[in-house]
């Protein structure tokens, strides 16, 4: 018999809702006291589930003919849950002068829904929170009330709800063809198309390209705190859900490696400091999917290692980044510069993330990246893999701990008199937030138990010993004589930050919704004019010969075809226009639920 | 102590800090040699221990890392900025046309 067990989603879903019922006075404390409840409440599950470790899964609701399993509770999921939950503690803490409830209550039920994946056992709940992601996620996005934010958070929903069809269409095939709900692993080598949708959906949420333009499109655009919560969930829930189900797919490897240079060539020319830490996501997490790829228990534990490292530290980086936002109103670094004077504890916080993002000995990247490396250097087929990551982890550390220290904090100061008077430090919840990140990157990075002994395969992660010399002297090597180059380049003014944005392959989507408008103007337009360019053609010339007739025939019949017919395109031209416009997120609810109604009662009626 | 008077305090002081910099970087190559002349038994071991290393190339290539963080760095700026940059880059409101 089971104890009885609490999802820690509907601690943080119960307390979105409570939020706007809290006086003023008890506020800030009911925001802190939620994601405490959470945490402790992951870490009470983990307790049930080891009491009663043969009794299956918590949390099964028979729904119709499908047991729901909401609560699978294991070395897995519990290692993510974790770090989950810490990381919205933290969020919140640094967004907690932020006055607005919704924005609260968004980021919340968004971690809801990653805790909510990470716990289902069965596909279908798994996809009831990977949409409740995505829904409550592009708020954050659109809360910054800027255009562009609003435009990249419908890019980012838009993304995400063909991700969505992409997995539901995937696990409806699945489950019609084994006749099983269960999420486990799945059998990578005799995949059918099913799985191969499903695939796309986690790897499109995971960022892998060409599947990743929304990611550093979308997440420099949200509120400064808001894209420290999307920096955190959404991927790593898709590095959960690859672990889960593909562990051990060669092609992951290929594309992780591609992943992680991808993202590293994107963030050398990056100007926005959001944008470059976005595209550092991409790269981190091509470690994490080369792991998966690799599947070995080694792999899999710095996965895990990885991802539980990552959100803190990227955490931090966004923390930075969304400080200098907040303070200065500009994340151009060809519009910043010389900050240190009024920003120090940005900057030193700020850098303690970019050193454990580049796996500086002592911080936290250190301990986990190694990991996955060393597990692609066990296997002679696979040192490519290791070399092309390690060439990675160059450019992670030219980017984080040099060029955006550098060229924020010090380099020329090219701040606008009016973002230099606004510069500080910001306020004491910031600071404390990024203060605790940074302190968990450093705790992490030297006490390897705390960290090891969370990880799935615990008693094999002891026996991995990232500190040794040559080690620890090979890093060294490769980060100094990485940051020689910069400050020779710098010396040589090669890499000034300068202003323009980068192309990526958002500009197929972007292009591809002005074609969609092109061509609801233009052919309409064209048949138009063309119906009018042939009644002038050969209308004239009978006219010349019965004129009576056709004048008749063209004053009645013609002209009225035509009138009508220009009248109808402009009606449809302005409603598509309207579409476009005012009602695209309820046309898009329209469509997604209408889809998702059709895929269920296909299921249910087959 | 306050932050902003250390980071001022290394600023003024950059020569110094420069040159522990290069302290440092020297030390990192000196390892390289120190461990070929420590460990010579442990060559193409790939072992666990004081010397295991990431790889064995580097056990066996004397400043086989120092080289590749130094190249690596070039080839990705290099490819970067003068070979992906000029395909992809734009005017900052490119988008908006």
């Amino acid at each position: 018999m089971n104890n009885p067990w609490i999802h820690p989603s509907l601690i943080l879903i119960g307390g979105a809702l409570l939020l706007p019922l809290i006086p003023k006075r008890a506020k800030r404390t009911f925001l802190l006291a939620i994601p405490l409840l959470t945490f402790f409440a992951v870490l009470l599950s983990g307790a049930i589930a080891l009491a009663d470790a043969p009794a299956g899964p918590h949390g099964v609701v028979q729904f119709a003919r499908w047991s729901l399993i909401f609560g699978r509770v294991d070395g897995l999921s519990m290692v993510f849950a974790i770090i989950m939950s810490a990381m919205c503690f933290i969020g919140t803490l640094y967004g907690l002068h932020v006055e607005e409830d919704a924005q609260h209550s968004a980021s919340w039920v968004y971690v809801a829904g990653s805790l909510g994946a990470i716990f289902a056992g069965d596909l279908l709940t798994l996809f009831l929170f990977w949409e409740v992601m995505a829904f409550s996620s592009v708020f954050l996005i659109w809360f910054r009330r800027e255009p562009e934010s609003t435009a990249a958070g419908f890019r980012y929903l838009l993304v995400h709800i063909a991700g969505g069809l992409a997995l539901l269409a995937g696990l409806v095939l699945h489950i019609k063809a084994t006749g099983s709900t269960a999420f486990g692993e799945f059998d990578i080598y005799h995949m059918s198309v099913a799985e191969y949708l499903i695939l796309i959906g986690f790897l499109l949420n995971a960022a892998v390209p060409p599947l990743h333009a929304w990611l550093p499109d979308a997440y420099p655009a949200g509120t400064f705190n808001g894209s420290v919560f999307l920096s955190a969930f959404t991927t790593k829930t898709a590095v959960y859900a690859l672990c889960r189900g593909f562990a051990g797919m060669h092609l992951l490897i290929w594309l992780g490696v591609i992943m992680a240079l991808y993202g590293v060539v994107f963030a050398i020319i990056e100007n926005d400091i959001r944008r470059l830490f976005a595209y550092h996501i991409v790269s981190q997490v091509g470690y994490m999917v080369a792991g998966v790829g690799i599947g070995t228990t080694l792999a899999i534990n710095g996965v895990c290692a990885h991802a539980f490292c990552h959100i803190l530290y990227k955490g931090l980086l966004f923390m930075g980044g969304g400080a200098v936002l907040h303070m200065t109103g500009e994340t151009r670094m060809s519009k910043l510069g010389g900050l240190y004077k009024k920003m120090p504890w940005t900057f030193f916080l700020t850098l303690i993330g970019g050193l454990s993002i580049s796996a500086f000995p002592f911080f936290s990247g250190f301990v986990s990246k190694s990991m996955i490396v060393s597990a692609a250097f066990e296997d002679p087929h696979l040192y490519w893999a290791g070399f092309l990551l390690t060439l990675a982890a160059i450019g992670t550390f030219y980017c984080n701990g040099l060029k955006v220290p550098y060229f924020v904090w010090f380099g020329k100061d090219k701040c606008e008199p009016a973002v230099r008077d606004r510069a500080g430090d910001p306020s004491w919840n910031m600071l404390a937030a990024m203060g605790i990140t940074a302190g968990l990157c450093i705790f992490l990075g030297c006490y390897t138990p705390a960290l090891y002994n969370l990880l799935p395969e615990a008693a094999q992660a002891a026996m991995y010993h990232p500190y040794n010399a040559s080690h620890i002297f090979e890093t060294l090597q490769i980060l100094f004589f990485t940051a020689l180059v910069f400050f020779v380049l710098v010396k040589l003014k090669k890499i000034e930050p300068h202003a323009g944005t980068n192309l990526d392959l958002d500009w197929f989507y972007r292009k591809g919704g002005q074609g969609f408008l092109w061509l609801a103007r233009k052919p309409f337009q064209a048949v138009d004019t063309g119906i009018g360019e042939i009644y002038r053609v050969c209308g004239l010339a009978p006219l010349m010969k019965s004129a009576w007739l056709v004048g008749l025939f063209d004053n009645h019949v013609i002209d009225g075809a035509v009138d009508g017919l220009a009248s109808a395109v402009r009606g449809l031209g302005g409603r598509l226009r309207f579409a476009q416009r005012g009602v695209l997120q309820e046309n898009l609810t329209l469509v997604f639920a209408a889809a998702a109604i059709l895929l269920l009662g296909f299921m249910f009626l087959s | 102590m306050n932050l902003l008077q250390v980071i001022e305090f290394l600023r003024r002081n950059l020569k110094a800090v420069v040159y522990c910099c290069y302290g440092v970087l020297a030390l990192t190559v000196v390892a390289d040699i120190l461990r070929l002349l420590d460990a010579p038994g442990h060559r193409f071991s790939g072992a666990t221990g004081f010397w295991a290393s990431l790889h064995h190339l580097s056990e066996n290539v004397p400043g086989f890392w120092p080289v590749f963080g130094f190249l690596g760095c070039l080839l990705l700026v290099i490819v970067s900025k003068a070979i992906i940059g000029p395909f992809v880059s734009k005017e900052e409101d490119f988008c908006d046309e």
